[in-house]
Order: C-alpha cells, then sequence, then structure tokens
C-alpha cells in the first residue's frame, strides 16, 4: 500500500518528450504520441516551458463518476484510478469529465486509457533524464486545509460560471 | 422507397418468394392487381431473389449500396478556444447531471493548458520570450 503520486517539475523539463515515447511504447507498444498517457505542452513555441501532464489520480474522480459502465475504480493499493478495458464501452464519457483533460480515447480501438502509475513503477519518471517527473510520497500534512480552500474557491468560482 | 427493387422485366411469376430463406418477400392478390412485397427486417441480403429470378428482374444491387438514412439531429458543442467537435448538448447534459456540475465546453488539449497561466505566473523568467531573456 503506497500513495506514492508522479511529481511534476516543469522547471527541469526540457521537451525531448522523452516521456512520451517511453509511455507509449511501454502502454500501447507503438511509439505515438497520441497513445501516450503523458503529454508534455509548450503553447507558446516560443518560450522554452515545456509543461508535463498526466493524470492526478483525483481523490474524488469526475471520470468515475461519469462511467455509466462501473468500468473505473481505485486502486487502494497504488492509490489510482484505472480503468477496466473488458467494461469500457467507449462512450467518452470519462474522456469528456476530466478536468485536466488526461484521458486518453484510442480512436481505433474504441476505448479509454489512462495512466496507471504502470503498476508502481512508472517508465515516464525512469527515462526523464532531466528529473522533471518523479514518483514521490506527496507531502500530506495540509492537504485537509488545501483541500477545505480549494472546495471553497470553487464554491465561489463555480456560482460565477454558472 | 424500398431496397429491394424490381426492374419492368419482372412478370409477378414469385419464383423469388418462393426461394427467400427469410421469409422476406411475399405478395397479395387484390381486386385484379397482384402486389410483390419485402420486408427489409427480416431480409438476409443473401441474394437468393437475385439468383433464382428467371427474368433477371431484381436489382440486388439496391440491397448493397443504400443511401444513409439520418437517425437523428442533435445540437454539437465544440471547444470554445479552437472548435474541436466535442459531444452534444444532451451528452453535456447527462454528464453535467453525473457530476453534479456543468463541464466546461473545453477540448483535452485546451483542459490541459488551463493551468499554464498559473505556471507561467510562478515562473515568469523562465517563460519569457527567447529575445527578451537575452
Amino acid at each position: 500500500m503506497t500513495s506514492k503520486k508522479i511529481e511534476v517539475n516543469p522547471v527541469n523539463c526540457t521537451g525531448c518528450m522523452e516521456c512520451e515515447v517511453a509511455c507509449s511504447l511501454k502502454q500501447a507498444g507503438v511509439n505515438d504520441s497520441e497513445l501516450s498517457r503523458i503529454h508534455v505542452l509548450n503553447v507558446n513555441r516560443d518560450d522554452d516551458f515545456y509543461l508535463p501532464t498526466t493524470c492526478q489520480q483525483c481523490e474524488d474522480p469526475p471520470c468515475l463518476a461519469s462511467c455509466p459502465e462501473e468500468a473505473i475504480y481505485k486502486d487502494d493499493e497504488l492509490d489510482r484510478v484505472v480503468i477496466d478495458s473488458e467494461r469500457c464501452i467507449g462512450c467518452k464519457m470519462c474522456f469528456s469529465a476530466c478536468p485536466t483533460g488526461a484521458m486518453g480515447f484510442d480512436e481505433a480501438g474504441g476505448r479509454a486509457f489512462k495512466c496507471d502509475l504502470c503498476g508502481g513503477n512508472p517508465e515516464c519518471v525512469r527515462v526523464c533524464e532531466p528529473k522533471a517527473l518523479d514518483y514521490v510520497e506527496p507531502y500530506k500534512p495540509q492537504y485537509s486545509r488545501m483541500c477545505k480552500s480549494a472546495n471553497k474557491f470553487f464554491s465561489v468560482m463555480g456560482r460565477k460560471a454558472a | 422507397m424500398s431496397f429491394f427493387q424490381v426492374n419492368n422485366k419482372c412478370n409477378g411469376c414469385l419464383a423469388c418468394v418462393q426461394n427467400c430463406p427469410a421469409t422476406a418477400l411475399s405478395y397479395r392478390d387484390i381486386g385484379d392487381k397482384r402486389k410483390l412485397l419485402h420486408n427489409m427486417t427480416r431480409c438476409a441480403r443473401c441474394g437468393n431473389c437475385w439468383r433464382v429470378c428467371p427474368q433477371d428482374a431484381v436489382e440486388f444491387q439496391h440491397l448493397l449500396d443504400g443511401p444513409w438514412d439520418d437517425v437523428t439531429i442533435m445540437d454539437l458543442v465544440r471547444c470554445v478556444v479552437c472548435g474541436e467537435p466535442l459531444y452534444t448538448m444532451d451528452f453535456s447534459n447527462t454528464l453535467a447531471h453525473k457530476l453534479d456540475k456543468n463541464v466546461e465546453d473545453l477540448c483535452p488539449m485546451h483542459r490541459k493548458t488551463l493551468s499554464m497561466d498559473t505556471w507561467k505566473r510562478v515562473f515568469p523568467e523562465k517563460t519569457k520570450p527567447e529575445e527578451v531573456k537575452k
């Protein structure tokens, strides 16, 4: 039982895309960034700020809540959110529900896919040369306070948006 | 218009009706008219009617490449930034009901970039364009 998470430190990221290649090779067997569970963003193209983004393994996952087939479940062993692709029907509910856009969809296979932390040994972290990715125990002591403040923020912003 | 069509060579012999293994063909003799009937939901498109027809009257091609029917038309929601088609309005409503809140109409790409502004505020020196840095 562990609650280790993939920690992203974008300042160290050089944009080499090694993580995307390694991820798609390990998870899909082909080198295809579309099938990678991690994506490196460089929005402006004129700066060297690269942001690797992947599944946050949410505490209360919207993908899990939206799935009509109960194909997504929380794995307490690794504290991760997993898709049972046998149950997945490819309705894209989770894909559209994910607030960080981390859910992937395989158009050819017709199934959703997401980061499963490679079963406790994330390939992206292993290959990341500049140490922009790390697989560590998150800093927990202030989680409850952060959570409370985020909920408060959301209730204000949510009302504004509605 | 029926998917099963016969041309004017048909003489109403009913060989097709007798030989249809799916009983998708039938006929009615009403008054002084004989009417040939076809039921698409029963038809297995095996082509037996076309093979047995002594008059070469069955236009089987219509059963193979028929037109597409409109089943339903719904309102489409697109990404508010790039305009990529996302889902229908009804899909969005289903999702909002399940999550108990409205989802932002953004494609995965632009959802990912949402946090970019915050990151840039945290590391302004790292995110300046190259020329400015020099």
